[in-house]
């Protein structure tokens, strides 16, 4: 039985393969330049949003620093690639996994390193102390001058491709759904669940906590490695605090601890960032968020039996009405003497949807949720069957023992 | 003379710190939650002053060369602090309350989005570019030496600040209000049950902690007259880390933490290293929760199952 694992498993490799490259041929073929940007950003933001959702929603943990792991992977590849590359000739063919293992095994270090001293400290705390580790590693870049300082790391040659970063997405993706249904990831939640219930029964919470900010800032340096040899270039400021809390609201967005959840999320965030350029588009996005909302609304209204008077909810709507039509004067009336500035206005709108999220819908799309092949009616038939089979096989292996 | 000069500038950065701490750290005390929006409401303070002087007509007098007087001067300062607890109201009420019984990350989470509403808000509304605010003190030297100099600004920062300190001690100590604050503090559940009203509690802490935003970011702004929105983030994690440092949930902590992040800045500016002067207050953050998590003057208390 296990050569036939094992040649499913190399078949399935090899289609996914083939099927970026196929996939690579007809966007370079058909769509424009702008396209493949937004969805090469899409494929690194979905790394970043469920690596993410490792430390945040499946370990319980609050981290804040994203950002400065994905700095970490970015310069530490933009070292590697600007300097030892061109130093030691190596060949083409192993310039990306190199670059991309030396980003990994740097920010899995940093991630180590933060992991560690984090563990004494629980919830906010250590959101503060990530979000601390992200601003110094931001403040250090921007004092070495090796690395261009804070004028940003330049000419890095370009070894991002549509097949790297998809790739990348898929092995992530199957990275962490093994590691929700290995030990290690059924720890993590008991984790999540509850700290002290874990460490009764025999988890070693310590290194399950490491653990999960481990592997998780490896993806997000590897995350930071694709973009910087995408863009080019590297410039501190891109991993600043708002990087990191737009990695945030992706994971809230899908529902914490939703691998599926995570990756929905930071596609239809990395669209709507672009949408939301124009004004045309901004308008568009708000006329979507505002019936979502109003969905929302309608939907607890329904739930609730108290009241009108005194429901809260009668309140929320009365609240927001206020505020559009608040909005709209203001923006009528006030333009001449107030600069209304739409490009900070997509921010205005990612902070509305945090908020709105955990209040109206704290579960975020998905729950916990997850969309797979078993979410297809025929082939979870036969995926049930087999796990069963495989259950049953374990049970006599006990029973044995 | 050199080191009392960083004395002096350590403890005018000192007391606005102090200033914003005390939101933080009456916020905690009553909710458990760090308010994150916390910087971003001083910020507003800061822009309530402008418009408050604009609409006094102090900026037009300033301009001209002359001064508004004092009573304006005390008067945009009430402006702005009412606005600021306003603000402080408002966002407990739409943003924090609906998730009082949720788990503390959901508050967090909130926090971070209200924090990011009113900095992009603030962008949108009130332009990214960086305005300069009124010289509302004017900047005479009470001593001025070779190498020393001690400003009107600093003198009248510092006064305001213990001004303010000695008025929030009177209210937390020796009013109704104050010690229903403090009862709340230790246990809400059982305050509920003495009849207290805490939902009003906690918007009276933070209608006042608000306002103490409100006057340092006037202050701060009289001190350093450039304002953008974005002004917040920053000084608002700093005087969180002050908070921290303190032992938050400590009024006197805030105190103590503010001044020593005050001259712990003024100190790395001093040898040489600006650079770091950001990265200093993290620096200081993760070796107090390393060593001492409870702060200096916070009581560590044991996690109970």
């Amino acid at each position: 039985m296990m050569w036939r694992t094992w040649l499913a498993r190399l078949l399935i490799v090899s289609l996914c393969l083939s099927a970026l490259f196929a996939v690579q041929a007809l966007l370079f073929a058909t769509i424009n330049d702008y396209v493949v940007q937004i969805i090469i950003l899409a494929g690194i933001n979905i790394i970043l949003a469920v690596s993410l959702n490792l430390i945040n929603g499946v370990t319980g943990q609050f981290s804040l620093g994203h950002a400065g792991f994905m700095a970490i992977g970015a310069y530490s590849g933009g070292v590697f690639s600007f300097y030892v590359i061109p130093k030691f000739h190596v060949p083409n063919a192993v310039q990306m996994p190199l670059t991309i293992i030396v980003a990994a095994l740097f920010a899995a270090f940093a991630g180590w390193l933060v992991g560690l001293p984090s563990l004494r400290l629980r919830g906010d705390y250590l959101a503060i102390v990530t979000l601390g580790f992200g601003e110094i590693v931001r403040v250090i870049l921007t004092t070495i001058n090796e690395v261009g300082g804070a004028r940003g790391f330049n000419g890095l040659p370009k070894l991002t491709s549509f097949v790297w970063v998809f790739g990348m997405v898929l092995l992530c993706l199957y990275m962490m759904r093994n590691i929700a249904k290995s030990a290690l990831g059924r720890a993590m939640q008991a984790v999540r669940e509850d700290e002290v219930a874990a460490e009764a029964s025999g988890i070693n919470t310590t290194k399950t906590k490491v653990w999960s900010f481990v592997i998780s800032s490896m993806w997000a340096g590897v995350a930071g490695a694709l973009l910087v040899h995408y863009n080019q270039s590297a410039n501190p400021d891109t991993f600043n605090f708002l990087a990191s809390v737009m990695v945030v609201i992706m994971v809230v967005l899908g529902g914490l601890g939703s691998i599926t959840g995570a990756a929905i999320a930071a596609v239809l965030l990395t669209i709507l960032e672009n949408t939301l350029r124009s004004a045309s588009g901004a308008i568009w996005v708000a006329t979507i968020l505002a019936g979502c909302v109003s969905f929302l609304l309608w939907q607890r209204w329904r739930e609730s039996k108290s009241t009108f008077a005194n429901s809260a909810k009668v309140q929320w709507i009365g609240t927001s009405l206020a505020l559009f039509i608040g909005v709209g004067l203001l923006y009528q009336f006030a333009q001449p003497w107030l600069a209304i500035n739409i490009s900070s206005l997509r921010y205005v709108i990612f902070a509305l949807i945090l908020i709105v999220t955990m209040i109206l819908r704290p579960q975020g799309l998905m729950g916990r949720k997850e969309w797979g092949l078993h979410s297809i009616p025929f082939l979870n038939k036969r995926i049930a069957r087999e796990s069963a089979e495989y259950e049953s096989a374990n049970q006599n292996v006990e029973g044995a023992i | 003379m050199e080191i009392l000069q960083q004395v002096i500038n350590g403890l005018s950065l000192g007391a606005i710190y102090a200033l914003i701490a005390l939101g933080y750290t009456m916020v905690y005390g009553v909710m458990k939650l760090i308010n994150f929006a916390h910087g971003d409401v001083y910020m507003l303070g800061a822009y309530a002053g402008v418009f408050a002087a604009s609409g006094l007509g102090a900026v037009a007098v300033i301009n001209a060369g002359g001064h508004p007087g004092w009573w304006i001067v005390v008067a945009i300062f009430v402006i702005a602090m009412a606005a600021c607890a306003l603000a402080g109201i408002v966002i407990e009420r739409f943003a924090y309350r609906p998730l009082r019984h949720q788990p503390r990350l959901a508050a967090l989470i909130t926090a971070i989005g209200v924090s990011m509403l009113l900095e992009y808000g603030g962008q949108a509304v009130f332009s990214p570019d960086p305005r300069s605010f009124p010289a509302l003190i004017p900047d005479i030297a009470l001593i001025n030496t070779a190498n020393f100099r001690l400003s009107l600004v600093q003198v009248v920062i510092v006064a305001v600040a213990i001004l303010l300190m000695i008025g929030l001690q009177f209210i937390i100590m020796h009013t109704k209000i104050g010690s229903a604050m403090r009862a709340v503090s230790q246990d809400q559940t059982a305050a509920v049950l003495m009849g207290i009203n805490t939902n009003a509690v906690i918007a009276f802490t933070f209608a006042i902690g608000s306002a103490l935003a409100g006057a340092g970011g006037v202050l701060n702004s009289i001190y350093t007259p450039k304002i953008d929105p974005l002004m917040g983030l920053l000084i608002g994690i700093k005087a969180f880390v002050a908070a921290v440092l303190g032992g938050i949930g400590s009024v006197p902590g805030a105190v103590l933490g503010g001044l020593l992040m005050g001259f712990a800045e003024t100190g790395v500016v001093a040898v040489g290293k600006s650079e770091y002067r950001d990265a200093i207050a993290f620096a200081i953050l993760i070796i107090v929760l390393l060593l001492r998590p409870a702060g200096i003057l916070g009581k560590s208390t044991a996690e109970k199952v």
